[in-house]
Parts: C-alpha cells; sequence; structure tokens
C-alpha cells in the first residue's frame, strides 16, 4: 500500500502539462527514487480525471469509464509514494472529491495546486478556449468572469481558477500541513525554478529529472488570438475535423519562428478591469493566510504585474498585423498541403498494381 | 526571310564563317523570353545576340547525332586493396576520385574507408549546378542560390555534415575521414594514405560557371524538344568546350551572401564536431566573401563561349544538303 | 486542305478564354459550319504556341513537345475553316510567323490566312496584365510594374513580354504584314457599360460562326480580383516563394484561392491606373488609333475604343487599406480551411477504398458503396488518387461479376 499519494488538482494553464511531461519523461528514475507516476495508454492522467468529474469532453467520457479506479489502484499497489496529476480535478464536486479521498483510503492524502497571478490567467483560460474553436471575444469574456460568483462557482473559469473554492473542495478532511499551495514563479525567473518546488512537495530530489521538457511555446499572442476567433467565427457550423483545425492553428502558430513577425503583443486586462483583480488576488492572499495551508513558493507571485504603455485591445486587433499572421497561416496550410499531396504517385502506383 | 538585325549581328562577329553556318544562325527563329524582333534603331543587348547564338546551337543539336559514347573499360577491383568511397562534390573530391581511379582503385567494397572530401560551399554548389543542368535544368546560378536560401536548406550531396553522419550508420565512425585540404596536393597525400594507395594523375572537375550557363540555356531553348536532345551536348563533340575545369568565379551572389555564410558556419560546426576523423581545417567551408569577386556568370562571357562554339561546330548543316 | 486559317493571336484579357472554352466544347455544332477549332485537350492550342516559340512555362512546357506539329498537320487536314486561337501568339517573332504560317497552309498555296487581334484599351489592360503576373507567381509590386513597362528601353523580361503580347500595331505587324489589309481583322472590346453581348457577335461575325449557336460552355467567369485581393496575393508570393512546386500553387492558391474564392463576390475596389500614366497611355492609344486607321486594316467594331474611357478612381495596390486587406486574408483562410477539410475527407475515404481494395480480392464480394463509388467518380477528374482507384475498383468489379 502506498505510503503518501499526492493530488495534483490544477490549475490548468500554470504549467501543469510541463511537470506533467516532466513526471512522464522520467517516471523510471522517479519511480527508482520511491515516487510512482501511474503509467496509462496515454500517457497522462486526462480519462482518469473524467472518469472524475464526469465531465462529457466531447465524447471522451464513455471511454474513460473505469480509468479513475485503474489509476488510483496503481497508485496503492506501490510501496513508496504515488502521484496523481491532472488539472481538470480542481472541477470537482465535494461529492466526486469523497470518492477520490476515499480511493486512497489507507494513504497519507496530499493535494497540491499550482497557481499563477490572476492578471494572466484570465487572458490565458480566453486563449485557450479560442484555440478549441470559441467565438467569445474578450471583451464578453472578462465580464462574464467579472459578473459569475467565485464560490461554488458553475461558470468553468471559477470552478477551476477560484483558489480558496477549489482547495476548500479539495482539502475536506486533510489538515492544513498537507494542503500545498504552489506558486508559478513570475515571467523572468529562473527556468527550473518551478520543478524544483514541485519536487521538493513530493520529496524528490529535482535533478533526477535527467530528461528534461521543452516548454511548449503553444501560447498565441493577442493578435493571432484575435485572428483565430475572427476564424472561428467563419467557420461556424461547418464541420471541419479536428487534425485539419489543428493543422490551421499550428500554422498560425508558426508565426513565432519568423524573426520578421511583428513584437508579440500579450493579452492583458484593460485598466479599468485592474483593480477588481487586484482585490480579489487580495482577498485570495489572505485567505491563504488565514489557512495555514503550506505555500511553496512566494504569495507575491499571486500579484499581478500590470505592464506600463498603453493597453492594445485584443478585440480590436490592429490590421496590419493581422495581415501578417493571415499571409503565414494562408502559407502554411498551402505548404502543408503540398505536402500532403507528394504521397499521391506512390498510392497511385500501387492502385494501379491491385488492377492486375 | 530577312534576317533580323541581331542575326546578322552575330553573323558579323562569327568572324568568316562557314556559309552554311551563316545560313544557319540567320535562318533559326529565336526561341525563349526577351524582346520580339528588336529593330534596326534599338541597341542590340548581350542578351538579344546570346539568344540567337542559342537558337542556332538548339537547332543544330535537335538534328545532330549524338557522338558514340566510349566504352568504360571495366577494371576489377583486387581484393587486396583496401575498400574505399569518395563522397562529396567539391573539386577537391573529384580530383581524389580521378586520381585514385588513375591509379587503378576502383571504389567500392565491403565497409570502406569514407573519404568525405570537401571544399567551399560556393565550389560544391557549382558542381551541383553543373550536375544539375547535366541532368536538364534551366535554372540560373542566382536562382538556385535564391531556391536554397529560401528553404533554407542546402542540396543533400552538399550537405557534407548530413553525408558523413549517413556513413557514420553503416561503417564504424573511424572509417569516416573528413578531408578539407588547402591545396589540391595536400589532399591527394593524405587520401592516398588513407587508402593505401599512391595517387595518379588527378582531372579537375568539369564545371566551369560559364559552361554550365551556356548548357543550361540550351536545356530552355530545347525544353520542348525530345530528352535525348538535351543530353547530347554532355556527351557530344563539343565536349572540348563545355567541360572546362572549374574556377573560383563566380562566388555566391550577393544577395544570399549573408545565408550562405552563415549556414557554411553551422555546417563547419557539424563537421567539427562528428564522430568522425578530421582533416585540415573545415572552416574552408566559408565560400569567400571577397568584394572583388565576381558572383555572377555575365551575359557577355556566356555569349563569347556561344560563339566560339558556333564557330567549331563540324558536321555541317542540320539539313539534308544535295 | 483548309481552305481558311483564322490566327486568333491575342491579345490576353480580351475575351479569349471565354471564346475559346466555346469553341472546345462545341465541336460538332462548328463542323456542321464548316469550322474546326483543332485541339486534343483544352490546353492545346496553348501548348502548340508554347512549342512554335520555344518557351518555357513553369515545367508545362515539358508537355508541349510536337504540338505545333501536331495542329499544322490537323489544320491541313481539314478542308474548310480552321481556327487558331491564343492570346500568346502576339509573342512570336517574324521567324515565327512565317514557321506558323508556312507549317499551317497547303504547300501548293491556296489557303487564305486572316488574323484577328481583339484588342482593349491600355487603362485597362495595364492593370490587367498586372494581375495576370501576380496569379503567376511574380513579386512585382504595381509600381515597379509600371516603371518597367514605361521604360523606354524594355530592358526588362517583364517589359518585353508585356510589349509582346500587347503593343497592337506590332503585332498586326508582324502577322499581317505579308497579308492584304481586309485579311487583318482589329475586333475592339467595347467600353464597360456597352450591352453584354456585343462582344461576342463581334467575335461571331468575324469567325463567321452563328451567334447563338455554341450552346456549351463551362461558364467560368473570370472576374479580376479586387485592389486588396490582389495584394494579399502578392504577399503570399513573397511567402511562398521557392517553397512550393508550380503544380502545388496552381492548384491552391491560383485555382481554389483565387478562382474559386477571392473572385467571387467582391465588393472591393477595382484595380485602376494612377492619374500620370492615364495620361501617358492615353497619348499611346491614340497614336496606335491614328496608326491604324491608317493601314486600313478591317475593323470590327470601334478604333475610337481603343482609347480608354474616363479611369476609374485611382486606388494604390502597393498601399492599400490594411483593414481590407486583413478581411481578404480571414476570407481566404476560411476557405482554404474548408478546402483542406474537404481534401482530408476524401482522402480518408480513398484510403478506405485502397484498404477494402488491398485486404482480399477473394473477400471482395460487398457491393462497394454507392456514396463512396460516386466520390471517386467525383474526383476522378481532379485526384489522381481517385481516377487510379476508380480503376482498380472498376478492374475487380469486372472480375467478380458472375
Amino acid at each position: 500500500m502506498a505510503r503518501r499519494v499526492f493530488l495534483h488538482v490544477g490549475a490548468p494553464k500554470t504549467g501543469t502539462t510541463f511537470l506533467q511531461d516532466t513526471l512522464a519523461a522520467n517516471r523510471a528514475g522517479l519511480a527508482e527514487a520511491g515516487l510512482l507516476y501511474p503509467d496509462t495508454r496515454s500517457g497522462n492522467h486526462f480519462q482518469a480525471a473524467i472518469d472524475l468529474i464526469e465531465h462529457p469532453w466531447g465524447g471522451a467520457l464513455d471511454k474513460a469509464r473505469g480509468s479513475w479506479d485503474h489509476v488510483a489502484a496503481a497508485a496503492m499497489r506501490t510501496r513508496g509514494d504515488a502521484v496523481v496529476s491532472h488539472e481538470v480535478l480542481a472541477s470537482a464536486s465535494r461529492e466526486q472529491v469523497r470518492r477520490a479521498h476515499a480511493s486512497f483510503e489507507g494513504a497519507e492524502l496530499h493535494v497540491i495546486y499550482s497557481a499563477r497571478d490572476l492578471g494572466r490567467q484570465i487572458p490565458a483560460e480566453w486563449q485557450e478556449k479560442v484555440k478549441h474553436r470559441g467565438r467569445m471575444q474578450f471583451g464578453a469574456f472578462l465580464r462574464v468572469v467579472e459578473r459569475s460568483p467565485r464560490t461554488g462557482a458553475d461558470e468553468w473559469f471559477w470552478r477551476v481558477q477560484g483558489l480558496p473554492d477549489v482547495l476548500d473542495r479539495w482539502s475536506a478532511g486533510l489538515t492544513p500541513a498537507h494542503v500545498h499551495l504552489l506558486t508559478v514563479p513570475p515571467p523572468g525567473a529562473e527556468p527550473g525554478l518551478l520543478w524544483e518546488r514541485f519536487a521538493g512537495i513530493l520529496g524528490v530530489d529535482p535533478a533526477l529529472a535527467v530528461e528534461t521538457v521543452a516548454r511548449s511555446n503553444a501560447s498565441l499572442d493577442a493578435i493571432e488570438t484575435a485572428f483565430l476567433r475572427r476564424l472561428n467565427v467563419a467557420l461556424k457550423g461547418r464541420s471541419i475535423s479536428q487534425p485539419v483545425y489543428a493543422d490551421m492553428v499550428r500554422g498560425v502558430l508558426a508565426q513565432q519562428t519568423l524573426s520578421r513577425r511583428f513584437k508579440q503583443i500579450r493579452t492583458e486586462l484593460p485598466p479599468e478591469s485592474r483593480p477588481f483583480v487586484d482585490e480579489v488576488t487580495a482577498e485570495w492572499r489572505e485567505w491563504v493566510q488565514g489557512s495555514g495551508i503550506d505555500v511553496v513558493g512566494d504569495l507575491a507571485d499571486l500579484q499581478t504585474r500590470w505592464s506600463e504603455g498603453k493597453w492594445a485591445d485584443p478585440d480590436r486587433p490592429r490590421p496590419r498585423a493581422m495581415i501578417e499572421v493571415a499571409i503565414e497561416a494562408l502559407a502554411e496550410m498551402v505548404v502543408a498541403e503540398s505536402e500532403r499531396r507528394r504521397g499521391e504517385p506512390e498510392a497511385v502506383r500501387m492502385l494501379r498494381r491491385l488492377r492486375r | 526571310m530577312p534576317a533580323t538585325a541581331a542575326q546578322r549581328e552575330v553573323v558579323r562577329r562569327l568572324d568568316g564563317p562557314a556559309p552554311w553556318l551563316s545560313e544557319l544562325v540567320l535562318t533559326t527563329p529565336v526561341g525563349g523570353r526577351g524582346r520580339v524582333d528588336p529593330g534596326e534603331g534599338d541597341r542590340l543587348t548581350d542578351r538579344d545576340l546570346l539568344r540567337v547564338c542559342v537558337a542556332a546551337l538548339a537547332r543544330w543539336s535537335r538534328t545532330s547525332a549524338p557522338a558514340p559514347v566510349p566504352a568504360t573499360p571495366r577494371v576489377l577491383r583486387r581484393p587486396w586493396h583496401r575498400a574505399f568511397v569518395v563522397a562529396g562534390l567539391s573539386p577537391h573530391a573529384h580530383a581524389v576520385r580521378t586520381a585514385l581511379a588513375g591509379a587503378g582503385r576502383v571504389e567500392g567494397g565491403r565497409r570502406p574507408t569514407v573519404l568525405v572530401v570537401g571544399g567551399p560551399l560556393d565550389a560544391m554548389v557549382a558542381v551541383h549546378w553543373r550536375r544539375r543542368v547535366e541532368r536538364g535544368a534551366g535554372l540560373r546560378w542566382r536562382r538556385l542560390w535564391a531556391e536554397m536560401a529560401a528553404r533554407g536548406v542546402l542540396p543533400r550531396v552538399v550537405d557534407l555534415a548530413a553525408v558523413a553522419e549517413e556513413w557514420t550508420q553503416r561503417v564504424p565512425s573511424g572509417s569516416v575521414h573528413v578531408l578539407f585540404g588547402g591545396s589540391t596536393d595536400e589532399v591527394l597525400a593524405l587520401a592516398g594514405d588513407l587508402v593505401g594507395a599512391s595517387p595518379g594523375d588527378a582531372e579537375p572537375a568539369r564545371a566551369n560557371a560559364v559552361d554550365t550557363d551556356l548548357l543550361r540555356l540550351l536545356n530552355q531553348a530545347l525544353a520542348t524538344a525530345p530528352a535525348a536532345s538535351r543530353l547530347r551536348w554532355v556527351d557530344g563533340d563539343l565536349a572540348g568546350h563545355l567541360h572546362r575545369p572549374w574556377t573560383r568565379a563566380p562566388g555566391t551572389p550577393t544577395h544570399e551572401l549573408e545565408w550562405a555564410v552563415a549556414r557554411a558556419g553551422t555546417l563547419a560546426d557539424a563537421l567539427g564536431s562528428g564522430p568522425w576523423q578530421v582533416h585540415g581545417d573545415v572552416r574552408r567551408v566559408v565560400p569567400s566573401t571577397d568584394a572583388g569577386l565576381a558572383r555572377s556568370v555575365p551575359p557577355a562571357e556566356t555569349l563569347a563561349l556561344a560563339l566560339e562554339v558556333l564557330t567549331s561546330l563540324e558536321g555541317g548543316p542540320p539539313w539534308p544538303t544535295a | 486542305m483548309a481552305d481558311r486559317v483564322i490566327m486568333h493571336v491575342g491579345a490576353p484579357k480580351t475575351g479569349t478564354s471565354f471564346l475559346q472554352d466555346r469553341l472546345f466544347h462545341n465541336p460538332e455544332v462548328l463542323a456542321a459550319q464548316g469550322i474546326r477549332y483543332p485541339v486534343d485537350r483544352a490546353d492545346g492550342q496553348f501548348l502548340a504556341a508554347l512549342d512554335l516559340m520555344q518557351l518555357t512555362w513553369g515545367g508545362l512546357e515539358k508537355q508541349a513537345g510536337g504540338a505545333w506539329d501536331r495542329l499544322a498537320e490537323a489544320v491541313r487536314s481539314w478542308p474548310g475553316t480552321a481556327i487558331v486561337s491564343h492570346e500568346i501568339l502576339g509573342y512570336a517573332s517574324r521567324a515565327h510567323v512565317r514557321r506558323a504560317l508556312e507549317s499551317l497552309s497547303a504547300p501548293g498555296g491556296g489557303t487564305e490566312v486572316h488574323v484577328v487581334l481583339s484588342v482593349r484599351d491600355l487603362a485597362r489592360q495595364i492593370p490587367a496584365e498586372w494581375q495576370e503576373n501576380v496569379k503567376h507567381r511574380r513579386l512585382v509590386t504595381y509600381g515597379e510594374f509600371l516603371d518597367q513597362i514605361r521604360d523606354p528601353d524594355r530592358t526588362s523580361t517583364l517589359a518585353s513580354w508585356f510589349w509582346g503580347v500587347q503593343e497592337v500595331p506590332e503585332i498586326l505587324d508582324r502577322w499581317g504584314g505579308e497579308l492584304p489589309p481586309e485579311q487583318v481583322h482589329v475586333v475592339t472590346v467595347p467600353h464597360p457599360g456597352a450591352p453584354r453581348d456585343l462582344l461576342w457577335e463581334r467575335f461571331m461575325g468575324v469567325l463567321g460562326i452563328e451567334p447563338t449557336s455554341l450552346a456549351e460552355g463551362t461558364d467560368r467567369a473570370n472576374p479580376s480580383l479586387g485592389v486588396p485581393e490582389t495584394a494579399l496575393v502578392r504577399r503570399l508570393n513573397e511567402r511562398l516563394r521557392d517553397v512550393v512546386p508550380n503544380e502545388r500553387y496552381r492548384q491552391f492558391v491560383r485555382e481554389y484561392l483565387v478562382h474559386q474564392t477571392l473572385s467571387r463576390g467582391q465588393t472591393s475596389a477595382r484595380l485602376s491606373v494612377p492619374p500620370d500614366v492615364f495620361v501617358w497611355a492615353d497619348e499611346l492609344s491614340r497614336s496606335w488609333r491614328d496608326h491604324l486607321s491608317a493601314r486600313g486594316y478591317d475593323v470590327v467594331g470601334d478604333l475610337d475604343e481603343l482609347v480608354p474611357a474616363a479611369p476609374l478612381p485611382w486606388v494604390d495596390p502597393d498601399h492599400p487599406d490594411p483593414t481590407e486587406v486583413a478581411e481578404v486574408g480571414l476570407k481566404g483562410l476560411d476557405a482554404m480551411v474548408r478546402e483542406a477539410a474537404r481534401l482530408r475527407d476524401v482522402e480518408i475515404e480513398l484510403h478506405e477504398v485502397i484498404g477494402n481494395l488491398q485486404e482480399g480480392i477473394a473477400r471482395f464480394e460487398r457491393r462497394p458503396t454507392e456514396r463512396v463509388k460516386r466520390r471517386l467518380v467525383r474526383e476522378a477528374g481532379t485526384n489522381p488518387v481517385a481516377k487510379a482507384g476508380l480503376g482498380a475498383y472498376r478492374a475487380l468489379l469486372g472480375k467478380n461479376s458472375r
């Protein structure tokens, strides 16, 4: 039976994929050091997570039935420690959290929640929606976020990003010392710092992660997101398969490798929304201090550093920059389609042979 | 059919051509792109005259019989000779190949010693250009570089690090040698040592840029001719005129020079850090940035060559004579 | 032997594609009127023209070997009137013209040769030619284009090509120099605002064809691109330079993006010429008009139509409104994504078919689903894999039919 089980439940857009990839790449080494990251067919715990939270997720739920029990059982079988990690776990209801806790009856249960400053999280969640064919403008999204209740939330954003709410649900029955808040270092911090903090909580030597994993640069800037959103509007109602859509997004992302591209413009909150964010952040910081939970990192990391200078409205992108994005994406699509046609002569030859 | 001003000027520059040659030039319609029938008053450019020459040569070529291809004598590889292979396209590679062949050594065999013989990037690309043109390409020197720079990729056979890498998959890396000698003698001596032979006479790489330029123009003019016509030039009577050795000019075109130097630098780093044996200075792969070096093939030079070739045509006219 | 040969040698962008399309699709109707338009494929005469003038054309020249001789043979063997039509023929030098006319006429003489040149005013021809350049992957800006064509020395290839196919008096002189002027016909394209059928009537009149008889055709309209559309495609050309082969560019950019997407339903500004260029073009056109009327050619229409009408408002495609171009970009990408999706679906189905075929000819009992077969038939025209797949399908059906 496992000694300690760590449940890393979120939040989305806090480098969780990076941490999970690092765990996966170093599975063997970590296992030898006494930490099990249970393996699955997909390599991550996504299916287990949606099984637990019973989220339809575009038809994937059916195939995921039974995954949670499978992962939990695997975790419990080890003699040392185990870690289960997926950021959608943050949305679990109290009932689902009870079920999760019950799966690890007998082991010392820890909950880890990584958090980043709210000023970066809001635009990040919006971009994520757009990358998944969302059509909502940033302004509209922001309004929804501002108006939705933050506790007992139905709205996805607060349900997974609302720090006190998530921890309240997940830490039921746990001592504060076993609830860990991992703060994501601000931009410009040392690259290995996030992993070091995470490894520290898990009780493993960070240097054990000999296989390094590239940080995926898959974040769009304001122009690209705006462009993609407009495209999603145009494509509304058309059945475009996911691989084709993904190709095109990749084409838009290819912008980032060009040095002749316009300077990257980060999506940021307008000045009028900043007091709201600062207020909520202050509220949360107070809650954390009062709760006695273990803070790994620095609460000051949760304070958004607002940038100086004129705010660029992501809903009103500069046309010139949009043109650059359009051309790059068009070119990438033409190149990609040309590459695909390369296989044609081969197929034709094969078909000719079949005729005989 | 009255001849055009350009045709008459070419005949004048041929300086007393045989009557049939004169007629060939004056009666061959000029194909391809350029000014349509520049008139009396217009100044005739080298390009106008070159089009005329190329048209005449192409017409002659379509109907001339190809020269018989000399049978290559089959040389047997002796089992006690060390197996070897010469890889790469540089002028030095060609020298090594021919010198070793001259010494009776045949490439091939099991687990060969691999000699990857390098040279400056612009020299290797010049030889590569020549090979493409010999296979029918019609692209200009500058165009080839523009294509490479646009894709950011060197042709497989020019990317010596990739070549060496591939060989290390097949033979022990100790058997793969990258050679960047300063002089031909130096490289030959080195190659000879590695292979255990005393090299014979080396042949220069037949990749003169002006020759290649004329050949590529002929390819364009013969674009709608059967493929065999295009290749006749390679083996035909004019071998002596169009197979002159590679010279240092032209270098990398100015527009692509920065890219070429950077790319060669990357190549040199890759060559210097591989598991194979390195002899000589790999930085020699960086192309020349000498400001005085010509970086394109001037039409005047190709024209001069074309006139020379026309003058030397033997065998009479391509039409039936009485 | 043909007793009459009509050489329609240009100019580009004067309705020639529509004419050639109709001629191609109505061979029996033409034959009944004693006329033949000899082609073995839709672009057959284009290849013949390439062959005649030994022109390279993005790789297409490889298919052109012998095309002129075949055309000439077909013309000589037709006892009535033969029509040869392609707008690049204007580029032929005197020597090419001589070769052409000699090969098309019967050896003993007796073939009456007519030359037809359809002409449109320069203020419309100039922007149209630049757009053609852009649709053929060129990167030249409109400003550079205008400079090069106005250069008196015409040193660039672009300029020599432009004037080679647009310089009306010269073309008529090269093609018609040795013909009696009544056998040289100038068809003028009416100014904008004229009745739609007027040009067609003029063509039919000069070719001697009953105007309403050519009923079949692909009706493929070839509308011009607007200013922001052309600007976008030119920028795309820069980005795609040397990166995709010509064949793919033709398929995706020229055919799909330009013809099927961007040319449709545009409300953007049309391309025109800047005021100083208009003045120059106007002057040049007048001198052409005067020259031509002095030559006594047969004019179908009105030589005054050579002189430009009032120009459209000038909008610079080299400095377009960024908002408009961005919109065009979106529209284009929308279309490309949908096309990519469609092709992907086709691919998936084709792979299914291939899978079935490979799996077991013995086990291939099940009748092919109608839908898949219909898809193969539909795609076989443009998709080589589909065509081969259809062949294999049919062969197997043949083998397995009782």
